[in-house]
């Protein structure tokens, strides 16, 4: 749904590093050294940016279609 | 009892502790990990919440947070002279009010607003929901100290761990130096200097003994110290790692003295048993 | 913390511990190993979440086991101490080492 806020084997934080990995990913660098340069060193860490799929953009885009939808007030 | 400091930052220090016995290094440890109190969100209060999260999962969001902690001015609730029903000193109040007005908005760890200056999240780019047009989240969250045994929200550290310091052993009578070691060992402990098989890297050995088991010549042994404890502590950010450390020593002091405290309120009982 | 006695022996005692776990009792344990007047020292707990500790010690009786508890939590407490010091101290000179 959403970048869970910490690791889920360790509890280090992880959300405040998401954005940053996303924007750096999607402009081409590799996600590895991403990571490395992020300080998320234990693979514990990592599967959680790197496994993650951020569901919860496609779900905003249902709301604003019902939103659309009402009639204006 | 000896300590060398090898490296120290803002979120993770890592100590030699020289002198000690297991159970002792396990105690810290332990105490670290569950006993050391810290700041987290304990309870929220929902005035509005129209976003695509359920209230339960934006409060187990909330609660994961870490916040600056100040362990001298507020006091655990069990502790505390109101009894554990919130007060100033035991408690912080957090707010947030945040509306997605004319396009869709993250909302992060930033937008909530303390009454404590002092009691902050740690980092404020944390995302808590996305909010669309016309969502609106409104709520107040009450910050707690709490110990990480009655739940990880608490826990000051992440990676909080020991090892024995790595004794390597070179019989350099059987050594032929053929350097499968050095390929083998993950650590990278070895390294052939001029054509012979040198220790490095001594303190980043893991005692896997992958190099033992690969020497055809047997010619390597791998111990562990266990009087001497390699320490690793990260913290989430709650508390300096220094702080961390020194507040489970205390801890443990002040065990030991209830313990002191207990058992000779036990012997009055027997003497007075007894006439 | 609270103490509750379950069999107090000529030389040995059993003793519940209330509010305490694998963290104090263990370094207790191996405490009480130190003091030669010891001749048993252990503990039972059922579940680490529910159950209380049941301690054991039995001496030599040159010594009650009381006497020996003390003594060891008195060394906990004064190993606790000196690790603290000694940790304050390496990271004031480690911290001046960097400046």
């Amino acid at each position: 749904m959403i970048i869970p806020v910490r690791c889920f084997t360790c509890g280090a934080l992880i959300a405040d590093k998401w954005e940053e990995f996303v924007r750096r990913v999607r402009r081409g660098e590799p996600p590895g050294k991403v990571l490395d340069e992020l300080g998320v060193k234990r693979y514990c860490c990592r599967r959680m940016l790197l496994s993650h799929v951020e569901l919860i953009d496609e779900i905003l885009k249902f709301e604003e279609i019902r939103l659309e939808r009402r009639p204006s007030s | 009892m000896k300590v060398r400091i090898l490296e120290l930052d803002d979120l993770h220090i890592k100590f030699i502790l020289k002198g000690a016995n297991p159970a002792f290094a396990n105690a810290l440890r332990r105490i670290m990990i569950a006993e050391v109190p810290s700041m987290a969100i304990d309870e929220v209060v929902f005035l509005e919440n129209t976003s695509v999260l359920y209230d339960e999962i934006i409060a187990h969001r909330l609660a994961l947070i870490p916040l600056r902690t100040d362990l001298e001015s507020y006091n655990l609730p069990e502790e505390c002279q109101c009894g554990g029903t919130g007060c100033s000193l035991c408690q912080v109040r957090l707010f947030l009010d945040i509306e997605a007005v004319d396009e869709p908005i993250t909302v992060y760890s930033g937008h909530l607003k303390s009454e404590d200056p002092k009691v902050v999240p740690v980092k404020d780019n944390i995302p808590i929901v996305k909010l669309a047009r016309g969502q609106k989240l409104v709520l107040e969250a009450y910050a707690r100290l709490g110990r990480g045994k009655d739940h990880a929200k608490w826990s000051p550290v992440s990676a909080c761990a020991y090892k024995y310091k790595p004794i390597i052993k070179i019989n350099t009578e059987l050594c032929n130096n053929c350097g499968l070691c050095a390929e083998i060992c993950p650590k990278n402990v070895f390294e052939m200097v001029e054509g012979k098989i040198k220790v490095v890297n001594e303190l980043s050995c893991s005692l896997c003994r992958a190099c033992e088991k690969v020497c055809e010549k047997e010619a390597i042994r791998i111990l562990g110290d266990d009087t001497t404890f390699i320490f690793n502590v990260e913290t989430v950010g709650s508390l300096p790692p220094e702080k961390v450390v020194e507040e489970a020593s205390k801890i443990l002091e002040k065990k030991a003295l209830k313990f002191i405290d207990a058992l000779s309120s036990l012997t009055k009982e027997y003497k007075e048993g007894e006439s | 913390m609270r103490l509750k006695v379950i069999k107090r022996g000529p030389n040995d005692l059993e003793i519940e511990i209330e509010g305490e776990g694998h963290t104090f009792c263990n370094v207790l344990r191996k405490e009480l190993y130190e003091d030669k007047a010891v001749v048993y020292a252990g503990y039972t707990i059922d579940h680490p979440l529910v159950g209380i500790p049941r301690f054991y010690v039995r001496t030599d009786g040159s010594e009650s086991p009381e006497e020996a508890l003390l003594k060891a939590a008195q060394r906990i407490a004064e190993k606790a101490r000196e690790f603290r010091e000694q940790f304050k101290e390496a990271v004031r000179g480690y911290r001046e080492k960097r400046e």
